[in-house]
Protein backbone atom coordinates (compact mmCIF):
# COMPACT_ATOMS: atom_id res chain seq x y z
CA UNK A 1 0.00 0.00 0.00
CA UNK A 2 1.18 3.55 -1.00
CA UNK A 3 2.01 5.36 2.01
CA UNK A 4 0.40 9.77 1.72
CA UNK A 5 2.51 11.84 3.42
CA UNK A 6 0.34 14.71 2.66
CA UNK A 7 -3.25 15.29 2.45
CA UNK A 8 -4.96 18.67 1.78
CA UNK A 9 -8.55 18.33 2.58
CA UNK A 10 -11.03 21.43 1.15
CA UNK A 11 -8.25 24.22 2.21
CA UNK A 12 -8.81 27.67 1.72
CA UNK A 13 -6.64 30.78 2.02
CA UNK A 14 -7.21 34.40 1.35
CA UNK A 15 -5.71 36.96 1.87
CA UNK A 16 -6.59 40.69 2.92
CA UNK A 17 -5.83 43.41 0.30
CA UNK A 18 -6.57 46.95 1.57
CA UNK A 19 -10.12 46.46 2.15
CA UNK A 20 -11.36 43.47 0.45
CA UNK A 21 -10.13 39.93 0.94
CA UNK A 22 -8.87 37.90 -1.80
CA UNK A 23 -9.06 34.24 -2.24
CA UNK A 24 -6.24 32.63 -2.94
CA UNK A 25 -6.99 28.79 -2.56
CA UNK A 26 -10.50 27.52 -2.97
CA UNK A 27 -11.39 23.92 -2.16
CA UNK A 28 -8.33 22.44 -2.55
CA UNK A 29 -7.80 18.96 -1.91
CA UNK A 30 -4.76 16.60 -2.54
CA UNK A 31 -2.75 13.42 -1.27
CA UNK A 32 1.21 12.77 -2.26
CA UNK A 33 2.77 9.80 -1.89
CA UNK A 34 6.10 9.13 0.02
CA UNK A 35 8.89 8.86 -2.37
CA UNK A 36 7.26 10.96 -5.55
CA UNK A 37 7.92 14.22 -6.98
CA UNK A 38 5.38 16.16 -8.09
CA UNK A 39 4.84 19.95 -9.81
CA UNK A 40 2.35 22.42 -9.55
CA UNK A 41 2.49 24.70 -12.54
CA UNK A 42 0.37 27.57 -12.49
CA UNK A 43 0.17 31.44 -13.70
CA UNK A 44 1.92 33.88 -11.45
CA UNK A 45 -0.63 34.64 -7.96
CA UNK A 46 -2.50 31.64 -8.59
CA UNK A 47 -1.40 30.09 -5.01
CA UNK A 48 1.56 28.04 -5.82
CA UNK A 49 3.93 29.62 -3.18
CA UNK A 50 1.25 30.06 -0.60
CA UNK A 51 0.23 26.29 -0.91
CA UNK A 52 3.95 25.12 0.02
CA UNK A 53 3.63 27.86 2.96
CA UNK A 54 0.76 26.15 4.13
CA UNK A 55 1.98 22.69 3.64
CA UNK A 56 5.31 24.43 5.69
CA UNK A 57 3.07 25.25 8.04
CA UNK A 58 4.44 28.85 7.41
CA UNK A 59 1.11 30.01 7.10
CA UNK A 60 -2.28 28.60 8.18
CA UNK A 61 -5.52 27.70 6.10
CA UNK A 62 -8.72 29.56 6.43
CA UNK A 63 -10.70 26.49 6.57
CA UNK A 64 -9.36 22.80 5.73
CA UNK A 65 -7.13 20.24 6.76
CA UNK A 66 -3.64 20.13 6.03
CA UNK A 67 -2.21 16.96 7.17
CA UNK A 68 1.72 15.51 6.91
CA UNK A 69 3.19 12.98 7.59
CA UNK A 70 0.01 12.31 10.35
CA UNK A 71 0.20 15.39 11.99
CA UNK A 72 -2.78 17.84 11.47
CA UNK A 73 -1.10 21.21 11.08
CA UNK A 74 -4.49 22.87 12.85
CA UNK A 75 -3.91 20.93 15.93
CA UNK A 76 -0.40 22.33 16.14
CA UNK A 77 0.71 25.16 18.15
CA UNK A 78 3.34 27.67 16.71
CA UNK A 79 5.89 25.60 18.39
CA UNK A 80 4.59 22.33 16.86
CA UNK A 81 4.57 23.66 13.64
CA UNK A 82 8.37 25.07 13.46
CA UNK A 83 8.96 21.61 15.20
CA UNK A 84 7.69 20.26 11.91
CA UNK A 85 9.92 22.68 9.60
CA UNK A 86 12.99 21.15 11.60
CA UNK A 87 12.14 17.32 11.28
CA UNK A 88 9.33 16.82 8.56
CA UNK A 89 8.97 19.25 5.95
CA UNK A 90 11.84 21.36 4.42
CA UNK A 91 11.14 24.62 2.42
CA UNK A 92 13.38 26.43 -0.24
CA UNK A 93 12.14 29.54 -1.11
CA UNK A 94 12.53 30.68 -4.70
CA UNK A 95 15.80 33.27 -3.29
CA UNK A 96 17.37 30.03 -1.18
CA UNK A 97 16.74 31.69 2.15
CA UNK A 98 20.25 31.30 2.86
CA UNK A 99 21.89 33.61 5.27
CA UNK A 100 24.74 34.89 2.87
CA UNK A 101 27.40 36.34 5.37
CA UNK A 102 28.16 32.53 6.88
CA UNK A 103 29.64 30.34 5.03
CA UNK A 104 28.32 27.05 3.58
CA UNK A 105 29.17 24.51 6.80
CA UNK A 106 27.45 27.20 8.65
CA UNK A 107 24.37 27.80 6.75
CA UNK A 108 23.85 23.86 6.64
CA UNK A 109 24.81 23.55 10.38
CA UNK A 110 22.03 26.06 11.70
CA UNK A 111 19.13 23.04 11.36
CA UNK A 112 21.18 20.45 12.94
CA UNK A 113 21.94 23.46 15.72
CA UNK A 114 18.11 24.00 16.77
CA UNK A 115 17.69 20.39 16.86
CA UNK A 116 20.26 19.71 19.70
CA UNK A 117 22.38 17.61 17.60
CA UNK A 118 25.87 17.01 19.32
CA UNK A 119 28.80 18.67 17.70
CA UNK A 120 30.51 15.86 16.47
CA UNK A 121 27.57 14.63 15.04
CA UNK A 122 27.10 17.46 13.31
CA UNK A 123 30.32 17.35 11.37
CA UNK A 124 29.89 13.85 9.94
CA UNK A 125 26.29 15.11 8.94
CA UNK A 126 27.71 17.86 7.33
CA UNK A 127 30.55 16.06 5.68
CA UNK A 128 27.71 13.47 4.48
CA UNK A 129 25.43 15.83 2.91
CA UNK A 130 28.16 18.19 1.59
CA UNK A 131 29.55 15.03 -0.34
CA UNK A 132 26.19 14.18 -1.74
CA UNK A 133 25.63 17.71 -3.55
CA UNK A 134 29.20 17.64 -4.59
CA UNK A 135 30.37 20.78 -3.13
CA UNK A 136 32.54 19.44 -0.18
CA UNK A 137 35.23 22.01 -1.44
CA UNK A 138 33.15 24.44 -0.84
CA UNK A 139 32.52 23.78 2.72
CA UNK A 140 34.42 27.08 4.52
CA UNK A 141 33.68 29.13 1.56
CA UNK A 142 30.81 32.11 2.23
CA UNK A 143 27.46 31.64 0.79
CA UNK A 144 27.94 35.48 -0.90
CA UNK A 145 30.88 33.89 -3.09
CA UNK A 146 28.84 31.31 -4.79
CA UNK A 147 27.15 31.10 -7.91
CA UNK A 148 23.00 30.51 -8.15
CA UNK A 149 23.67 26.69 -8.80
CA UNK A 150 25.90 26.32 -6.11
CA UNK A 151 23.38 28.33 -3.86
CA UNK A 152 21.02 26.48 -5.05
CA UNK A 153 22.81 23.08 -4.05
CA UNK A 154 23.85 24.53 -0.68
CA UNK A 155 19.79 25.19 -0.23
CA UNK A 156 18.83 22.03 -0.96
CA UNK A 157 21.71 20.63 1.28
CA UNK A 158 20.61 22.54 4.43
CA UNK A 159 17.05 21.49 3.91
CA UNK A 160 18.27 17.79 3.22
CA UNK A 161 20.13 17.22 6.52
CA UNK A 162 17.41 17.13 8.90
CA UNK A 163 16.60 14.07 6.44
CA UNK A 164 12.72 15.55 6.15
CA UNK A 165 10.00 13.05 4.85
CA UNK A 166 8.91 16.23 2.35
CA UNK A 167 10.99 19.23 0.35
CA UNK A 168 9.13 21.83 -1.24
CA UNK A 169 10.74 23.61 -3.85
CA UNK A 170 9.33 26.80 -4.84
CA UNK A 171 11.03 27.78 -8.58
CA UNK A 172 14.03 25.99 -7.93
CA UNK A 173 15.03 26.18 -11.25
CA UNK A 174 13.85 29.81 -11.93
CA UNK A 175 17.36 31.91 -11.92
CA UNK A 176 19.80 28.94 -13.34
CA UNK A 177 20.79 27.83 -16.80
CA UNK A 178 20.33 24.52 -18.41
CA UNK A 179 23.27 22.80 -16.65
CA UNK A 180 22.59 24.34 -13.74
CA UNK A 181 18.94 23.50 -13.74
CA UNK A 182 19.40 19.94 -14.84
CA UNK A 183 22.00 19.16 -12.29
CA UNK A 184 19.78 20.37 -9.73
CA UNK A 185 17.04 18.76 -11.35
CA UNK A 186 18.67 14.90 -11.16
CA UNK A 187 19.55 15.61 -7.75
CA UNK A 188 15.71 16.16 -6.63
CA UNK A 189 15.40 12.40 -8.34
CA UNK A 190 18.47 11.23 -6.53
CA UNK A 191 16.92 12.69 -3.20
CA UNK A 192 13.99 10.82 -4.33
CA UNK A 193 15.24 7.76 -4.83
CA UNK A 194 17.89 7.68 -1.78
CA UNK A 195 16.08 8.84 0.92
CA UNK A 196 12.39 8.59 -0.32
CA UNK A 197 11.57 12.02 0.16
CA UNK A 198 8.32 12.98 -1.11
CA UNK A 199 9.19 16.41 -3.45
CA UNK A 200 6.69 19.02 -4.30
CA UNK A 201 8.00 21.84 -6.56
CA UNK A 202 6.59 24.82 -7.87
CA UNK A 203 7.54 25.84 -11.27
CA UNK A 204 7.09 27.66 -14.51
CA UNK A 205 9.97 25.45 -16.15
CA UNK A 206 9.27 23.33 -18.69
CA UNK A 207 12.64 21.57 -18.54
CA UNK A 208 11.45 20.27 -15.25
CA UNK A 209 9.10 18.09 -16.50
CA UNK A 210 10.99 15.09 -17.34
CA UNK A 211 11.92 14.88 -14.12
CA UNK A 212 8.15 14.97 -12.43
CA UNK A 213 5.77 11.66 -11.40
CA UNK A 214 3.22 13.41 -11.56
CA UNK A 215 2.06 17.46 -12.19
CA UNK A 216 -0.60 19.66 -10.75
CA UNK A 217 -1.87 22.91 -11.78
CA UNK A 218 -4.00 25.84 -9.92
CA UNK A 219 -6.31 27.38 -12.21
CA UNK A 220 -8.82 29.90 -10.14
CA UNK A 221 -7.61 28.64 -7.16
CA UNK A 222 -8.29 25.07 -7.33
CA UNK A 223 -6.07 22.43 -7.71
CA UNK A 224 -6.22 20.19 -10.29
CA UNK A 225 -4.11 16.76 -11.81
CA UNK A 226 -2.75 17.17 -15.28
CA UNK A 227 -1.04 15.26 -17.98
CA UNK A 228 3.06 16.51 -18.59
CA UNK A 229 1.61 17.70 -22.47
CA UNK A 230 -1.47 20.23 -20.70
CA UNK A 231 1.40 22.15 -18.77
CA UNK B 1 14.41 24.52 23.23
CA UNK B 2 17.12 24.56 25.63
CA UNK B 3 19.14 27.55 26.96
CA UNK B 4 22.20 25.93 24.94
CA UNK B 5 20.08 26.67 21.53
CA UNK B 6 19.46 30.44 22.58
CA UNK B 7 23.26 31.12 22.77
CA UNK B 8 24.22 29.45 20.37
CA UNK B 9 21.78 31.24 18.00
CA UNK B 10 22.84 34.62 19.30
CA UNK B 11 26.52 33.81 18.48
CA UNK B 12 25.00 32.65 14.90
CA UNK B 13 23.84 36.78 14.73
CA UNK B 14 26.21 38.60 16.48
CA UNK B 15 28.79 36.66 14.32
CA UNK B 16 26.68 37.77 11.25
CA UNK B 17 26.62 41.76 12.83
CA UNK B 18 29.72 41.79 13.98
CA UNK B 19 31.01 44.75 11.44
CA UNK B 20 28.12 46.66 12.68
CA UNK B 21 29.42 45.99 16.24
CA UNK B 22 32.60 47.13 15.53
CA UNK B 23 30.99 50.33 14.57
CA UNK B 24 29.07 50.69 17.97
CA UNK B 25 31.77 50.13 19.81
CA UNK B 26 33.85 53.28 17.54
CA UNK B 27 30.95 55.72 17.82
CA UNK B 28 30.10 54.71 21.53
CA UNK B 29 33.66 54.99 22.81
CA UNK B 30 34.10 58.98 20.57
CA UNK B 31 30.56 59.51 22.18
CA UNK B 32 32.05 58.22 25.94
CA UNK B 33 35.29 60.80 25.29
CA UNK B 34 33.12 63.75 23.87
CA UNK B 35 30.72 63.12 26.50
CA UNK B 36 34.26 63.38 29.04
CA UNK B 37 35.48 66.37 27.51
CA UNK B 38 33.17 68.83 27.24
CA UNK B 39 31.63 67.66 30.93
CA UNK B 40 30.38 71.19 32.30
CA UNK B 41 29.87 72.08 28.42
CA UNK B 42 27.00 70.23 27.10
CA UNK B 43 25.05 68.84 29.40
CA UNK B 44 25.26 65.08 29.88
CA UNK B 45 21.44 63.96 29.28
CA UNK B 46 21.53 65.80 26.54
CA UNK B 47 24.67 63.47 25.40
CA UNK B 48 23.03 60.75 26.50
CA UNK B 49 19.93 60.66 24.57
CA UNK B 50 21.94 61.62 21.49
CA UNK B 51 22.76 57.89 21.77
CA UNK B 52 18.70 57.20 20.69
CA UNK B 53 18.90 57.71 16.98
CA UNK B 54 22.78 56.93 16.55
CA UNK B 55 22.56 53.60 18.17
CA UNK B 56 18.69 53.17 16.07
CA UNK B 57 20.54 54.68 13.15
CA UNK B 58 23.67 52.01 13.36
CA UNK B 59 21.20 48.82 14.16
CA UNK B 60 18.99 49.72 10.37
CA UNK B 61 22.09 49.88 8.56
CA UNK B 62 22.06 45.92 9.90
CA UNK B 63 18.27 45.64 9.20
CA UNK B 64 18.37 43.89 6.06
CA UNK B 65 21.00 41.52 6.95
CA UNK B 66 18.72 40.71 10.48
CA UNK B 67 15.41 40.24 8.57
CA UNK B 68 17.31 38.07 6.61
CA UNK B 69 18.69 35.80 9.26
CA UNK B 70 15.64 35.75 10.94
CA UNK B 71 13.80 34.56 7.80
CA UNK B 72 15.91 32.05 7.79
CA UNK B 73 15.85 30.84 11.07
CA UNK B 74 11.74 29.99 11.01
CA UNK B 75 12.14 28.74 7.80
CA UNK B 76 14.36 25.96 9.06
CA UNK B 77 12.18 25.39 12.09
CA UNK B 78 13.21 28.22 14.44
CA UNK B 79 10.43 28.62 17.02
CA UNK B 80 9.20 32.34 17.58
CA UNK B 81 9.55 31.62 21.08
CA UNK B 82 13.35 30.89 20.55
CA UNK B 83 14.07 33.45 18.19
CA UNK B 84 12.38 36.38 20.79
CA UNK B 85 14.46 35.25 23.75
CA UNK B 86 17.76 35.57 20.92
CA UNK B 87 16.44 38.82 20.94
CA UNK B 88 16.67 39.94 24.39
CA UNK B 89 19.99 38.28 24.72
CA UNK B 90 21.52 39.53 21.58
CA UNK B 91 20.56 43.09 22.75
CA UNK B 92 21.79 42.60 26.13
CA UNK B 93 25.33 41.44 24.77
CA UNK B 94 24.73 44.73 22.23
CA UNK B 95 24.05 46.89 24.92
CA UNK B 96 26.85 45.83 27.37
CA UNK B 97 29.47 46.71 24.61
CA UNK B 98 27.93 50.16 23.67
CA UNK B 99 27.66 51.22 27.36
CA UNK B 100 31.16 49.67 28.61
CA UNK B 101 33.06 53.03 27.26
CA UNK B 102 30.58 55.21 29.65
CA UNK B 103 32.24 54.10 32.45
CA UNK B 104 35.32 56.44 32.20
CA UNK B 105 32.22 59.06 32.85
CA UNK B 106 30.35 57.31 35.85
CA UNK B 107 28.54 54.87 36.98
CA UNK B 108 25.51 56.51 36.18
CA UNK B 109 26.23 57.08 32.39
CA UNK B 110 26.47 53.35 32.07
CA UNK B 111 23.59 52.28 33.22
CA UNK B 112 21.50 55.05 31.11
CA UNK B 113 23.51 54.48 27.82
CA UNK B 114 22.79 50.47 28.48
CA UNK B 115 19.23 50.92 29.30
CA UNK B 116 18.77 53.09 26.15
CA UNK B 117 20.42 50.91 23.53
CA UNK B 118 18.60 47.96 25.33
CA UNK B 119 15.16 49.70 24.61
CA UNK B 120 16.11 50.96 21.29
CA UNK B 121 17.79 47.82 19.99
CA UNK B 122 15.08 45.23 21.83
CA UNK B 123 12.33 47.37 19.75
CA UNK B 124 14.21 47.57 16.67
CA UNK B 125 15.05 44.01 16.38
CA UNK B 126 11.30 42.92 17.77
CA UNK B 127 9.47 45.29 14.77
CA UNK B 128 12.03 43.60 12.37
CA UNK B 129 11.14 39.75 13.75
CA UNK B 130 7.34 41.08 13.11
CA UNK B 131 8.06 42.02 9.75
CA UNK B 132 9.85 39.06 8.85
CA UNK B 133 6.29 37.50 10.61
CA UNK B 134 3.84 38.60 9.01
CA UNK B 135 5.35 38.15 5.90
Amino acid sequence: MLYLIVVLRDVWKSYRVGQSRVTVLRNVNARFKRGEIVGIHGPSGSGKTTLLKLIAGLERPDRGEIIVDGYNLNMLDDLGLAMIRNTIVSYIPQDYGLIEGLSVKDNIELPLLLSGMPSDERERKIDEILDYIGLKEKKHVKVSRLSSGEKQRVAIARALVTTPSVLLADEPTANLDWKNAVRVAELFRSIRKDFKTTVIIVTHDPRLLDFMDRSMTIVSGTLKEISPTQV
Amino acid sequence: MSLSNVFALVIYILRNECKSLYIVLLVAFTLGVLNYVTKGIVDDVMLLAALVPTSATIINTDKERITQVFRSLIIIGSSPQLIRYAILLLSLIYSLIFAIPYTIINVNSFFIAFIIVLVVHTTLLTLYFRTVKRG
